[in-house]
């Protein structure tokens, strides 16, 4: 019960902030608004069409350098002023928990929000809007676990800005391609049983990086 | 304590003589340099994160100065490896790059790595050069294996033996050729493991020197 009222109140703290700063929110709100403003322009200006398979690959792309947007700047705060509270107070387990959790809150608002853009923008070319919403949230998975445990470690590097994208790119790739894969089956209504295999290989996939941050982080914070 | 240590290299460097027999084949003697690239990539790869894990475990920095090295020759042989292919492919595929699955794969293994280096490289303090770096080599390699044997599998290769391309199977590897190719293997891989014992003793000895002057 401790463990949980603790990674509740870590939780409710990241997201309270949030709620009276509101700079992630703005920034992601912003961020995603003007690169579906730029797509619409440059396809626009380029008289290129959108069909939807170069849909689904702008959304992903969109999602993907939003994402960096949304975990770059959260553990500064807690390796500067804060660490040393944190450090006789927290567990570090708690800590990257609340952290998964409170980015793939984020992530999950990016990626609606660039859904409802690019489909204002362009037509929404999605049929099977359960699929894709399951596709939206085990990539919302993947990118927190994946680019979470990265933020920390280039955080703790001393060099945010650089290493972060260095580091987090190749291993967001596999994420990424399987769910470009599944969110192909649900913009052509494939059907659940030809995305079934891709569906679990993804989730395992999730589970996998999850896991190793679960395990690994305390390391990285003990010192 | 030498003096096995060099038989070790010895025997070591003879093993490594065994995979340049020539065999009069046309391209498909690079099965002989190409593949084993791999096998020994993986394989100091794999050293790499398990002294990355036993670092963590006992915090003896002999064990990261092994991981490190493990993975500068793990890169080169990773590049050995993409340059062969990408030889050997431009004479069958026609293409250097022709976006084949394994081909992509190996190249984000390659940035992956790259980025471990640079890690590596921007950190000055040693301790926190070896808990963090640890760290990223075991997540990163625990990503890379799904990428390498799963997401190949998923999609047609243009390799042989994936997508009706014959090749890489019991029947086409005649049977000259895997007396040759098991030891060119081990023979690569030792290759490498030598070649990272000596950049680990190199290190050392630099750092032995280094506490001596303080």
């Amino acid at each position: 019960m401790n463990t949980l009222s603790t990674l509740f109140s870590l939780l409710s703290k990241d997201i309270k902030v949030e709620f009276r700063q509101r700079i992630l929110t703005a920034t992601i709100l912003l961020f995603v608004a003007s690169a579906c403003f730029t797509i619409y322009q440059v396809f626009f200006a380029g008289r290129a069409r959108v069909n939807p398979l170069v849909w689904n690959s702008l959304f992903w792309l969109v999602v993907l350098f939003s994402s960096f947007q949304v975990v770059g700047k959260s553990f500064s705060k807690e390796l500067d002023q804060q660490f040393w509270y944190y450090f006789f107070v927290v567990r570090a387990d708690l800590l990257i928990l609340s952290k998964l959790i409170y980015h793939f809150i984020m992530l999950n608002l990016t990626s609606w929000l660039s859904w409802i853009f690019l489909s204002v923008f362009f037509q929404n070319p999605v049929q099977d809007v359960g699929l894709f919403t399951l596709a939206i949230e085990l990539a919302c998975l993947g990118l927190s676990a994946a680019l979470t445990l990265v933020s920390a470690i280039s955080a703790k590097a001393g060099k945010n800005s650089t290493l972060l994208p260095v580091l987090g790119f190749p291993l967001i790739i596999p994420t990424l391609l399987f769910v470009i894969k599944l969110s192909i089956n649900a913009l052509d209504a494939l059907g659940w049983d030809l995305a079934l295999p891709h569906i679990i290989t993804l989730a395992s996939l999730d589970c996998i990086m999850i896991a190793l941050s679960f395990i690994l982080f305390p390391y990285l914070w003990r010192g | 304590m030498t003096i096995p240590l060099m038989l070790y290299v010895v025997w070591m460097g003879l093993m490594g003589k065994v995979p340049r027999l020539p065999i009069l084949n046309e391209t498909v003697r690079n099965l002989y340099f190409h593949v084993p690239m791999w096998f020994g990539m993986i394989f100091l790869f794999g050293a790499s994160v398990w002294f990355s894990i036993q670092y963590l475990r006992t915090g003896n920095l002999e064990n990261d100065t092994k991981a490190g090295s493990y993975v500068e020759i793990g890169t080169v042989f990773g590049i050995l490896g993409l340059v062969t292919g990408m030889l050997w492919a431009k004479f069958t595929w026609g293409e250097y790059w022709s976006n084949d699955p394994k081909q992509n794969a190996s190249a984000v293994g390659m940035m992956i790595y790259f980025g471990y280096l640079l890690l590596r490289g921007s950190l000055g303090n040693e301790r926190d050069r070896a808990r963090i770096s640890s760290v990223y080599s075991i997540f990163a390699f625990s990503i890379l294996v799904p990428l390498i044997y799963v997401l190949p599998r998923f999609t047609d290769s243009l390799h042989p033996g994936n997508g009706g391309n014959p090749g890489f199977n019991p029947y086409d590897q005649a049977r000259y050729m895997r007396p040759v190719f098991y030891p060119a293997v081990l023979g690569w891989t030792l290759i490498g493991f030598w070649i990272g014992d000596l950049v680990i003793r190199y290190k050392t000895l630099i750092f032995k020197r280094l506490e001596n002057v303080k």
